[in-house]
């Protein structure tokens, strides 16, 4: 989906973040992406083969990632893709994103321990 | 360059797909296919090839979040339930009102009028708090539910499959979801006073009518001034209400007039905003 400058900054669905995490490291097919976003979420995301393709071709139309490589395996045509610098982009803002609202939530959580509400609370 | 072939024929569910789209990924989605049913169970199998099926409709239809019919029902799915749970309502309201006042000669209400209602109004709740996966099954529900319907309105179903082929893994705007429920609101609170005869005419008129679609749209606007792609979407999800007073050319001529002055209220107002942000 296009969408414009402001809408960009909304947080990422959970199969765009996982996709897009699992192609910070290293370009990667269908299949290894399907993998990795199983194991990233620890088995709670399956991305289908439909679902992950649409994504796919979602994420190459808004510039977020490309095709880095086509090769052919057991005859079949294998397409590699990786992040854009745009792509990177947006992971790194949500990534802090993300950071930051986890220091924070820590950092409550620390601080209600220590006044004992938690305590006063269980 | 020599390859070598594949001994596998590609699944069959792939025929689905349109020939040239087919001759370009179809590799490729035979390979994730095979990757993703090996040595999986019947009941995994059958839901990847519902979920090849899904897609490749998608891709004959033009229902893709990356093309314009499918960006289309994206934007107009929030304004389209609104529109369909404010119909489903307001003949509900009517329905009860008159079995109130009557109670010996109105009808009773029918029971699948009811479970229209019911799954279309819980279908717009979900979607208020952002389940959008949980209410596209509901309105798909109420959609099957409408078959069996003799005096539903005509609008529901066009309305409600908006949001069934709105595409998956993505979601309305938080901006249009609220809009929708002002939609909503503005075109069901005049059904209380027709329902029961206090002021007959109140909400009955040409303002009553278009009120509702030129706020939401004026508003719309007025919050994204940069974008018009909103602007198919209000008026499709207005349409039960706007087109009424269009049976005339004065009529036509009227709410066109209406809903561009509404557009440009927005415009005019949507600018003034960001010049005093930026001052």
């Amino acid at each position: 989906m296009v969408r414009g400058v402001t809408e960009r900054k909304k947080p990422l669905q959970e199969p765009t973040l996982l996709i897009l995490t699992a192609l910070a490291d290293a370009p990667r097919h269908g299949y290894a992406l399907s993998q990795e976003i199983t194991q990233m979420s620890e088995g709670r995301v399956k991305l289908r083969t439909g679902t992950l393709y649409g994504a796919l071709e979602r994420l190459q139309a808004d510039g977020l990632i490309a095709v880095f490589a086509e090769e052919r395996v057991e005859g079949r045509l294998r397409r590699t893709y990786t992040l854009t610098a745009q792509g990177r982009q947006t992971l790194t803002e949500e990534a802090r994103r993300l950071a930051a609202t986890a220091r924070e939530a820590t950092r409550r959580l620390n601080n209600a321990t220590d006044s004992g509400t938690a305590e006063a609370l269980a | 360059m020599t390859h070598t072939t594949d001994p596998q024929p590609a699944p069959r569910i792939l025929a689905l797909y349109p020939r040239r789209y087919r001759a370009e990924h179809g590799d490729e989605i035979t390979q994730l296919y095979r990757h993703a049913t090996e040595g999986a169970n019947p009941h995994t199998r059958r839901r990847e090839n519902c979920d090849i099926a899904a897609h490749a409709l998608r891709i004959r239809t033009a229902l893709t979040s990356h093309q314009p019919l499918g960006r289309f029902t994206l934007t107009t799915a929030p304004y389209a339930l609104a529109a369909a749970a404010s119909l489903t309502a307001s003949q509900a309201t009517t329905t009860a009102a008159e079995a109130i006042r009557d109670t010996d000669t109105a009808p009773l209400p029918g029971i699948g009028g009811l479970m229209v209602c019911l799954a279309t109004l819980a279908a717009g709740a979900l979607a208020c708090t952002g389940h959008w996966p949980r209410a596209r099954a509901l309105s798909a529900l109420a959609m099957a539910l409408l078959a069996a319907q003799a005096h539903a309105s005509a609008w529901l179903l066009p309305l409600l499959a908006t949001v069934v082929l709105m595409p998956p893994a993505a979601e309305p705007a938080r901006t249009d979801r609220r809009l929708a429920l002002l939609l909503a609101a503005l075109t069901w609170l005049p059904t209380f006073p027709i329902a029961l005869p206090v002021i007959s005419t109140l909400g009955a008129g040409m303002i009553g009518q278009l009120g509702p679609t030129m706020t939401v749209l004026a508003w719309r606007t007025a919050t994204k001034a940069r974008t018009t792609h909103h602007v198919p979407a209000i008026l499709f999800a207005g349409l039960p209400w706007i087109t009424t007073p269009t049976a005339s050319p004065i009529g036509l001529t009227i709410v066109a007039t209406a809903l561009t002055l509404a557009w440009c209220a927005g415009r005019t107002a949507g600018t003034r905003w960001s010049a005093i942000r930026r001052n």
